[in-house]
């Protein structure tokens, strides 16, 4: 089962700079938290996380086939 | 008085005579430059219900004490006057290099005033202050402008207007280097009244800064460590359009406008698709974080578009055509044009033709009459005279007012109230009319962890980021710098060669948009001034992630009620002596 990844702007570091990352879940039941930690994403530095278009929370379990977006926080506007 | 040259320049249109005076030490200490001392000076000296367009407003250009040194982002400029468009004080922000170049020649600020008898230009070459003939120039855009200027001056950085401020549009902003613009609330009309086309300025100076070695290298340690970091090289990767991507995911991003708040052809003119067009990267003085994409696209070159250009002449429009995006933009920027404003008054001339309201001969997604529509509005000619006095006023003449999005007169950005409840409140009681740079909480709600859709804490979580943006915009810190109010106190206290403290920026920037708010109400505004559009209250969204949503207007009370009575007004929207008295207004 694979998950597709989109790290947006300067997140982009932390998968190598390659956009999207095809992500291989290890096993059922991944909390897509796991795979942030895993690539070392500051928590601090993610706005918000989109699971198939949706605005969601990062302790959402991944089943596979997933389309996940993690944008980076902007300021000003 | 360390990193300011301590000096005004004060020029007299009227009997062409400049002079100088030591800047105001207190009014300094107290409001440090920028925003908050260019509209001090205007609440001293401007006469309650002086008319923006006369010879009595006055233009302030206002540097800050960082400006002209190496402390990261601190390369703009602040222009003031009261507001052509709304009435209200109008400061804005222009970036490039206008600013050090003005504190180079020697000056902290630059005050103009009176009307010329024909149209000129200033030329700033340290002492050597020229009003010099505009004749040539007049009619023509800004672009040709600052082309023609260099060719007659040589190495300069200049401020000019084009056809919309000469005509005194409501919406005409000031440009600086082609693409960099004092966009909102007319301040290019400003301009346009005292007949002034340009101001041109040199500088050989410098500043004086204490222990100039060891701040330098503290200021480049802090910019490894905290401007060039993920919170800011956002800016950099891919500029303001990113935001696109995120406001349509979240249902904030308006569409033909604002009746809906997602964009069936968002990928056409999202980041990717700015950054097939990108050819390089540019920054405004001292900034590493580069946020302007300049693009070309078929036949166009433009550095830009920007987010509120992609949302408020894109989507807002119903325009899906990047091309005719980047075009638009071109267009607006010679012309000098606020595509904020221009966009809105586009997108409701399309919705008033849709609806039979009046036939103004445009409609969505009309990319050919769209085009014209810069050049239409900005020389008053066919429809463009009536789109030239913005959305308010077409309002009144023709009808739709509840759906005529503007507040005080000022058309709004490109954010959704109804699916980010707190950028309502930004708008509604921010100084210059509907501005998302006086406070911007859809980065931490529609965008971050906070409930959009709820009136509880909100009216905090403004009041927090005006404060914020007040005393950034005085200090001018860029505001893409995501930086604390400790780090602008650290790095304020070595170039100021004195202890700043956090809380002491935290009372400066409480005070200055009180003294804003202190203008307004001396103009006649109050608490019925603060409100939104009929269509925010009443009309529910039918797309994405806001579909069904609205801002209650019940709602929308309780967090203006709240936001009062935590801002120590009344129940108008009046500041109290108890507030003036603590913050020594």
């Amino acid at each position: 089962m694979q998950i597709t990844l989109h790290l947006k702007g300067p997140l982009k570091k932390y998968g190598d700079n390659i956009e999207p990352l095809t992500i291989e879940l290890e096993h059922t039941q991944v909390k897509l938290r796991e795979i942030i930690e895993q690539l070392e994403i500051p928590a601090s530095s993610i706005s918000f996380i989109q699971i198939n278009g949706e605005k969601s929370d990062p302790d959402t379990v991944l089943t596979g086939g997933e389309v996940v977006v993690v944008n980076p926080r902007v300021a000003g506007g | 008085m360390m990193a300011y040259t301590g000096k005004v320049l004060r020029i007299d249109l009227t009997t062409g005579k400049a002079s100088t005076e030591p800047l105001n030490k207190e009014w300094a200490k107290e409001y440090l430059g920028g925003k908050g001392l260019s509209i001090k000076y205007l609440y001293e000296e401007l006469k309650p219900g002086v008319d923006p367009l006369s010879a009595d407003n006055k233009l302030i250009l206002m540097t800050g004490p960082m400006t002209g040194t190496i402390v990261p982002n601190s390369g703009k400029l602040a222009i003031a006057a009261k507001s052509p468009a709304t009435g209200t004080i109008l400061d804005c922000s222009i970036g490039g290099h206008f600013a050090n170049e003005l504190k180079y020649a020697g000056y902290d600020a630059v005050i103009i005033e009176g009307k010329a008898k024909a149209p000129v230009y200033l030329f700033i070459d340290d002492d050597i202050v020229e009003m010099r003939s505009a004749a040539d120039l007049w009619g023509k855009g800004a672009h040709e402008t600052e082309h023609l200027i260099a060719d007659a001056l040589g190495d300069v950085i200049t401020l000019a207007i084009g056809q919309a401020g000469e005509n005194l549009l409501p919406m005409a902003c000031i440009s600086s280097e082609l693409y960099r613009q004092a966009g909102r609330g007319g301040i290019g009309a400003v301009m346009g009244s005292k007949n002034l086309k340009a101001v041109a300025v040199w500088g050989s100076g410098g500043i004086e800064i204490p222990n100039i070695r060891k701040v330098s290298a503290a200021l480049n340690k802090i910019k490894r460590e905290d401007t060039m970091t993920d919170d800011n090289m956002w800016a950099y990767s891919d500029g303001t359009p990113m935001i696109v991507d995120l406001s349509q995911s979240t249902g904030i991003l308006p569409t033909r406008n604002f009746q809906e708040g997602t964009f069936d052809q968002y990928k056409n003119i999202n980041s990717d698709a700015v950054k097939g067009t990108l050819k390089a990267k540019k920054a405004c003085y001292a900034c590493p974080l580069a946020c302007s994409n300049y693009v070309k696209k078929g036949k166009t070159e433009v550095e830009g578009p920007e987010y509120e250009t992609l949302a408020l002449c894109g989507s807002n429009c119903g325009i899906g055509d990047l091309e005719a995006v980047i075009e638009f933009n071109r267009l607006c920027d010679d012309y000098c044009l606020d595509t904020i404003s221009a966009g809105n008054v586009v997108a409701f001339a399309m919705e008033l033709t849709e609806k039979g309201i009046h036939d103004f001969g445009i409609r969505f997604g009309d990319v050919d009459n769209f085009l014209k529509m810069p050049g239409l509005i900005s020389t008053r000619e066919g429809t463009g005279a009536d789109l030239a006095e913005g959305v308010r006023a077409i309002a009144k003449k023709y009808g739709g007012n509840d759906f005529a999005m503007q507040v005080k007169g000022l058309e709004i950005p490109g954010y959704e109230p109804r699916g980010s409840w707190s950028m309502g409140l930004a708008y509604g009681t921010a100084d210059r009319g509907a501005c998302h740079m006086r406070a911007w909480p859809a980065a931490v709600e529609a965008f971050g962890d906070i409930d959009p859709f709820t009136s509880e804490g909100k009216a905090e979580l403004v009041i927090g980021m005006q404060d914020d943006n007040a005393v950034k915009f005085s200090a001018i810190f860029c505001d893409f710098w995501a930086l604390s109010t400790e780090r602008m106190a650290e790095i304020l206290s070595m170039l100021l060669d004195r202890e700043v403290t956090a809380a002491e920026l935290t009372k400066i920037g409480e005070r200055v948009y009180n003294l804003a708010r202190l203008f307004n109400e001396r103009e006649g505004f109050e608490r019925k001034d603060d409100y939104l559009p009929e269509r925010i209250y009443s009309d529910k969204l039918t797309t994405g992630a806001t579909e069904g949503k609205l801002l209650p207007r019940e709602e929308y009370d309780k967090m203006l009620a709240e936001y009062y009575q935590l801002r120590g007004w009344d129940e108008n929207g009046i500041i109290t002596d108890m507030k003036k008295k603590e913050l020594n207004l």
